[in-house]
């Protein structure tokens, strides 16, 4: 399912304005990092993916829907939207129930939100916290309950904003799998992060907003080359790259496995 | 300054407990950083060092905490919120939402400890300083950005002069800019005062270029303790669920394929790193 | 993104002492619902409080906000008294079923005309004197702090607990939740926008209080004030003459 971002204007209010002509295509299965300060529009861009928001000017269409033809409920079987703060959309005492909720909506019978809700708690590692009520639950494990619940919507197009906050070695890591499982599902996944690292080893496209506007987009080995841009918006390339640059590497390295391949060609060329 | 003896807590209702047997001593002056999973037990260290533990949250303590020669159990809290700063997550959370601009704010912990008016101009201006907000000083500390609360809420903290001062997670909610905000007014903090530090934190390649020792814990209990170095470097890390610095990661592979000498400590700061792979490439 | 009732302006209005204020208000109030001539509360309102507003320089948005606000509430008071006044019989307009009676819609003038100036008075505090100076004035004259400050933070907070019902509502339809149509949508729509409204605002509480308690929030010592509430002897001596004067007024009244 694509989606097709079309000169979008938006501003809350006539004074405010949020987005200034965004044009982005993005195609199935794409795994898509947006970044950019804090107020450059990300989240705004984001909730006009599922009809929350709906440009003042230009189109957004998912799939073949324009989002201005469709209810929020509608564009939710298509686009699942994660939001930051769990706190804001728990309102179950059961994780599983809390699971559960979207899939009510959806309007399938109750054997088959069982059987959804155990196979999402499995790939979020929360079965064992089935029957808890969330607030017991560590913050940590809250972001993967509301995860999972949009999860299950089982949508084709995945949002996901900030999801790396708060959580340590091994939920990156669990994010990082799900992330690539989905894609290679068919799915497109798209992330607001600021977290460079996590952004470099996962995502194969990369957009930088900056005061509405698209400054770059593309492959994030070109991106995180353009230090003196991305600086402008105070955006610091991967640990693992900035490495890179300071041995002067001739290319850009993303991940570690990058880094070792271009040592080692440094190392046999500077034997020779 | 701080000491932990034969430290054990359960949280009321809970059967299992939060810290298992701790013992730690912290001298005074320095910069101690905690790391660990999420849940082994770092956010409730902190609360037993302030006190908040047993006197806010009942529940078991066994074992004696010492900070600054008080005994935590029996010293009132009123008396030892003087002595242990609290840094939380939640920038948010933590200013008072009765106050107009940023001085009355900071100046807030002075009033509720009856310091006269003449003094609190001083003191609320130095706090000001040192997290890098003195200009801001007659707005409201709702105009700010995340990071910017964040170091307002240090300031209120700091205006309160405690010998030591804990950090629960301060950069969690930041995005990298709010980070580098916080952890340079850290610095300004550590070579102003003799203030002993404890900072639980995340991000290790913050923690390198801080702290003078790291302790990692684990399911509750202390599993490493050392400098920075020594601990980031463990290979212990990665089973007990704590994110190794990109630059050691990268470094212990490149040791596999002899792109990194053996003899060569790891390293967990980007310096570190620079200096490590230019060594073998004989630069 | 933050916003409080309080208008930061320079105005003389905002350098009064708020006891003053306060003690202007409840005068204001205290006649203008006692007195029997029906058309002083509005009279009041017309020529005490926009008079005032505008010295404070608050004038556009005091109006803005009762006509927004107030207004409609009044009107609906209006038709709502007029057709169902008990006892009324002097009818001015026959709908059939219903109709609209004279001595209805003169008890709604009355009720009008002491809302209007019930909520202009109270935006004019408002809108002029920061809680905390509001609080800090009532806890020179004896309030217990720890209720003064309740206060302020519910005044205070009251926006960030609107911004945090937008973003749950956004979460929610994000899931699928309709929150439009029929009463029946609406009314299930209630729990999973209400819910979290309140476990998100018992664990902000719960945090608040911790960081209350970091800095001494219940420390026992006698508490000191860094910001000083300028007041004058003109003030003072007013607020007796405003105090003595109103509560004459209000006993006369009382006592006819």
């Amino acid at each position: 399912m694509n989606i097709s971002i079309r000169d979008v204007h938006f501003g809350y209010d006539a004074a405010q304005t949020v987005l200034r002509g965004i044009a982005i295509e993005i195609h199935r299965g794409e795994r898509v990092a947006l970044i950019g300060q804090n107020g450059s529009g990300k989240t705004t861009l984001v909730k006009h993916l599922n009809g929350l928001v709906r440009p003042t000017r230009g189109e957004v269409i998912v799939g073949d829907w324009n989002t201005r033809a469709h209810s929020v409920a509608q564009m939710a079987r298509r686009v699942g939207l994660v939001f930051q703060n769990p706190e804001e959309q728990i309102f179950k005492n059961r994780v599983a129930d809390e699971i559960a909720f979207g899939l009510a909506n959806l309007g399938l019978t109750r054997d088959e939100i069982a059987q959804r809700v155990d196979a999402v708690l499995t790939r979020t590692a929360l079965t064992a916290c089935r029957d808890a009520h969330p607030y017991e639950l560590l913050a940590s494990q809250r972001r993967w309950v509301a995860l999972a619940s949009i999860l299950a919507l089982d949508t084709p197009i995945l949002i996901l904003d900030e999801p790396t906050t708060g959580q340590d070695a091994a939920g990156l890591t669990r994010l990082g799998a799900l992330v690539n499982e989905l894609t290679r599902e068919g799915k497109t996944i798209i992330a607001i992060t600021h977290d460079m690292d996590w952004c470099a080893e996962h995502f194969d496209r990369v957009i930088v907003l900056k005061q509405g506007r698209v400054l770059v987009d593309g492959d994030p080995h070109q991106i995180f080359a353009q230090t003196d841009l991305l600086a402008e918006t105070f955006i610091e390339p991967p640990q693992i790259t900035r490495l890179g640059m300071a041995l002067g590497f001739s290319e850009t390295v993303l991940t570690v496995d990058e880094f070792l391949q271009m040592q080692k060609n440094v190392s046999t060329a500077s034997s020779q | 300054m701080i000491h932990f003896e034969r430290v054990t807590y359960t949280y009321p209702h809970t059967a299992h407990p939060a810290l298992r047997d701790i013992n730690l001593d912290i001298d005074e002056g320095s910069f101690v950083a905690v790391i660990g999973a999420n849940g082994a037990g770092k956010s409730t260290l902190c609360a037993a060092l302030a006190g908040f533990i047993p006197h806010h949250f009942r529940g078991e303590l066994q074992g004696r905490v010492i900070v600054d020669g008080l005994d935590t159990a029996t010293t009132p809290l009123s008396e030892l919120v003087t002595r242990v700063g609290l840094v939380f997550q939640n920038p948010f959370n933590q200013l008072s939402g009765a106050k107009l601009t940023l001085a009355e704010e900071v100046a807030f912990g002075l009033e509720n400890l009856g310091v006269p008016r003449e003094e609190m101009f001083a003191r609320v201006n130095a706090a000001l300083d040192i997290v890098g907000l003195r200009e801001f000083a007659n707005r409201s500390p709702y105009a700010l950005s995340g990071g910017e609360m964040q170091r307002v809420a240090l300031a209120c903290i700091l205006v309160m002069e405690p010998r030591v001062l804990v950090l629960d997670e301060p950069t969690a909610q930041l995005d990298p800019i709010g980070t580098r905000e916080l952890f340079h007014a850290l610095r300004a903090l550590i070579s102003e005062r003799r203030c002993t530090v404890v900072l639980v934190e995340q991000k290790t390649e913050w923690i390198a270029a801080f702290a003078d020792r790291v302790i990692a814990l684990h399911d509750g209990a202390i599993v490493l303790d050392g400098t920075p170095r020594a601990v980031l470097t463990s290979a212990r890390l990665d089973e007990i669920g704590i994110r190794v610095p990109r630059y050691t990661v990268a470094a212990r592979a490149a040791r596999e394929q002899g792109l990194w000498q053996r003899e060569l400590e790891l390293p967990v700061t980007f310096e570190q790193a620079v200096q490590g792979f230019q060594t073998r490439s004989g630069k | 993104m933050h916003r409080s009732f309080f208008l930061p302006r320079r105005s003389g209005l905002h350098e009064l002492h708020p006891l003053t204020k306060l003690v202007g208000v409840l005068a204001l109030v205290g006649i203008g619902f006692l007195a029997r001539w029906s058309h002083l509360p509005i009279a009041l309102f017309l020529f005490a409080v926009l008079p005032l507003a505008a010295w404070g320089r608050i004038a556009r948005d005091l109006i803005r906000v009762t006509l927004t606000v107030v207004l409609p509430f009044v009107i609906s008071i209006a038709i709502v008294q007029g057709l169902f006044f008990p006892g009324a019989t002097k009818t001015l307009i026959d709908f059939g079923f219903f109709a609209l009676k004279e001595e209805g819609l003169v008890f709604a003038y009355g009720t009008a005309g002491k809302i209007l100036l019930l909520a202009g008075a109270g935006l004019l505090l408002l809108f002029s004197t920061h809680p905390s100076d509001l609080m800090l004035a009532l806890v020179q004259c004896g309030m217990p702090h720890a209720l003064g400050y309740i206060v302020v933070t519910a005044i205070q907070l009251l926006p960030q607990l609107q911004a945090k019902a937008a973003a749950i509502l956004d979460a929610q339809r994000a899931r699928g939740l309709e929150t439009e149509g029929t009463v029946l949508v609406r009314v299930r729509a209630l729990i999973p926008l209400l819910s979290p409204l309140v476990f998100g605002a018992l664990a902000d509480v719960d945090e608040r209080a911790l960081a209350l308690e970091a800095r001494a929030f219940s420390s026992r010592r006698a508490k000191t004030s860094f910001k000083e509430l300028r007041d004058t002897r003109g003030q003072a001596i007013a607020r007796w003459l405003i105090l003595l004067g109103g509560t004459i007024v209000c006993a006369i009244e009382v006592w006819r």
